[in-house]
């Protein structure tokens, strides 16, 4: 499609929000990203001691932050300077004390391929912990994909039906773990080549995921490479007092599928340009890089769980084969989360910025679903792990009181009053925290008091469950349920 | 009333803002920024924009552009129908603040849509976004019923306003 020259840069939209005297952005910063920047600030990790390669359009060095910055080799005059000072400041933002080596490769509206494979390869051989590549190619889903690799070795279920595809689709990928995998091998291109170069060299290479759905772009396909995307927390009421968070598209413009961290978009950001700076800026803070990909991992298949959980309908033929493949997709992603919380001792857990930010879904989600089936110990063992990795996460501290106010129903039911009262204030004090974190939601602040009050008289207390347990799986005493070990 | 796809141009980021901040807010409308085409090999990965196409249904549509014609307080608007027409809406420089001409095949009906009158220009407006006139004479017609004989010209009554 012909398009005239000129057009609005989304760039100019981010950087209108940068103040250049006070180097910060503004803007709402209530998200999980946020909360776990918050985090890491406490324990003093700032990205002091890590070192990223930027490369991108140009740079802005009239901004003193950037001034201050190692610039590899200077922009180009005609190049339009907005996008890589954004991507660069972005960094900063998440971790102020970084120091980034600019590699300006475009020339014009357009990135220079040759100047970018001379960066990515003099990147390789810098002392850079990381690469920050906002920039990708497009390449059609079909000409990339192969299909029979997505559900290869994974032979259909007996009998199996329409509402069967899914899961079966899931439970191929959560054997996968990767749609890496997926892809047709192929001869590299010259960009590709260099980031592959970078990878094996030992660079993290950050990439975004592509600005366009039902394309993949490279390098963020490459195997090694982590994809990061925008994605919009679309938050509803699905019963009079439970929400429930859906991650979806993000809003105001296309974006490809494909990606392995998705953050909640923030105002008028648009382009998963500026959610590659955000995870490339969070990495620099985490102690140990080596960690990315077992999140990536966690990341992936608490997503497949997620997505799988809300299509199951226990009354129908063969539900349990389906529910099995969500149970074993959160089991999974619960292991694959590289800290292990879940087994730690209290005493030994701490808040935890990266697991806050890329093993909340794991944790909480899977806890919320082991609920659901009344596996209690498992979905306290998770979510009670949640609440202190993530103690900024509402979500964690209010279904853990949801959990032990379900815990407190079934001692009442057993004459154990004296349990129950004080299952009920521990269930009163999380949903405390939860209103706390969590201003504006008022069932949180409803149920702490209705816990607290009846812990007083936990005898004539009417508990009202906020889910509704799938119904193959009664509620009865933790003791007698068949739990089983995550 | 059917649903349907308008493209509204933007010439800045104020604009993009606005237009973006008012789709925000109408979850019954869906908006996305129209890039322009990339060249081969690797890009930033954002282009330039040069328009947001919205789908909503008439009456929500109706609502949404009349929004961003309001946050474009410096001048007036065009309304562009034809099927041809590359945006559906955008600013005129040449048009004074309040005045929105809609453009058809046959030609064009100027109408100045004042505050008293807003209610009955949105909805004239979500029955030109359904596409329910296909004459400037038409249009014209429903346009002085609705927003009165002063605030209308048409290429119809031999003048136009510009």
């Amino acid at each position: 499609m012909f398009e005239p020259e000129g057009g609005v840069d989304p760039a100019k939209l981010v950087l209108s929000r940068y103040d250049v005297h006070r180097d910060t952005f503004s803007g709402d910063k209530s998200s999980e990203l946020w909360d776990a920047v918050e985090l890491a600030r406490a324990r003093g990790e700032l990205g002091q001691g890590r070192r990223v390669a930027v490369i991108d359009t140009g740079f802005d060095l009239r901004i003193p932050a950037l001034a201050a910055q190692h610039t590899v080799w200077p922009t180009r005059s005609e190049t339009r300077t907005a996008h890589g000072t954004v991507v660069a400041l972005l960094i900063r933002e998440v971790a102020p004390e970084v120091g980034l080596d600019l590699y300006p490769v475009g020339v014009g509206d357009q990135i220079d391929e040759d100047l970018l494979v001379r960066a990515i390869s003099e990147a390789v051989t810098s002392d850079v912990d990381i690469i920050n590549l906002s920039i990708g190619e497009k390449r059609p889903i079909r000409g990339v994909l192969d299909y029979a690799r997505v559900v290869g070795g994974t032979e259909r279920w007996p009998d199996m039906g329409a509402e069967d595809e899914p899961f079966w689709m899931g439970e191929a990928i959560r054997r996968n773990n990767s749609w890496r995998t997926w892809l047709t091998p192929r001869t590299p291109t010259r960009v590709e080549a260099a980031v592959l170069k970078a990878v094996e060299g030992g660079k993290v290479v950050i990439a975004a995921c592509g600005n366009k759905a039902d394309f993949m772009f490279t390098p963020a396909l490459l195997p090694g490479v982590f994809a990061v995307s925008f994605l919009r927390a679309v938050r509803t009421q699905f019963a009079a007092d439970t929400e429930r968070v859906l991650a979806e598209k993000p809003f105001g413009y296309s974006q490809s599928q494909f990606s392995d961290f998705g953050l909640e978009q923030p105002e008028l950001t648009l382009g998963s340009s500026f959610a590659t700076p955000l995870v490339t800026g969070f990495a620099a803070t985490m102690p140990d890089l080596g960690t990315l990909g077992p999140h990536r991992d966690a990341v992936r298949l608490a997503a497949n769980g997620d997505e799988l959980r809300w299509l199951i309908h226990p009354s129908s033929l063969g539900w349990e084969r389906r529910w099995g493949v969500v149970d074993e997709s959160f089991q999974d992603a619960v292991n694959a989360s590289p800290h292990h919380h879940w087994q730690l001792a209290d005493d030994d857990r701490v808040p935890c910025p990266e697991c806050s930010l890329f093993a909340s879904q794991a944790f909480i989600d899977g806890g919320l679903f082991w609920l659901r089936c009344a596996r209690l110990e498992p979905a306290e063992t998770a979510l009670s792990a949640s609440t202190r990795f993530a103690p900024l996460n509402p979500h964690a501290a209010a279904n853990l009181g949801m959990l032990y106010a379900v815990r407190a129903s079934l001692a009442r039911d057993a004459h154990d009053l004296t349990g129950a009262a004080q299952l009920l204030l521990l269930a009163a004090k999380q949903m405390t925290i939860a209103a706390h974190l969590r201003p504006d939601c008022d069932e949180c602040r409803l149920r702490a008091a209705e816990f607290a009050a009846a812990e007083a008289d936990p005898g004539t207390w009417a508990f009202r469950p906020a889910f509704e347990p799938f119904p193959a799986f009664a509620l009865k005493p933790a003791s007698a349920a068949a739990n089983k070990d995550l | 009333m059917s649903d349907v796809q308008v493209r509204i141009r933007v010439d800045n980021e104020a604009e993009l803002a606005e237009a973006l901040g008012i789709a925000e807010r109408a979850p019954e409308v869906t908006a996305e920024v129209v890039e322009g085409e990339t060249t081969e090999g690797p890009d930033a990965q954002i282009a330039p924009i040069f328009a947001i196409l919205i789908g909503a249904s008439v009456i929500a549509a109706a609502k949404f552009v009349n929004d961003v014609v309001h946050s474009w307080r410096d001048k007036g608007v065009v309304v562009d129908l034809r099927p041809d027409a590359p945006d559906t809406v955008y600013k005129d420089p040449d048009l004074r603040a309040g005045w929105v001409v809609v453009v058809l095949a046959d030609g064009k009906v100027t109408v100045e849509v004042k505050p008293a009158r807003e209610d009955a220009w949105e909805r004239l407006l979500a029955e030109l976004l359904d596409g329910a006139f296909e004459s400037v004479k038409s249009v014209a017609d429903a346009a002085k019923k609705a927003l009165g004989d002063d605030a209308v010209k048409s290429d119809d009554d031999g003048e136009t306003q510009a």
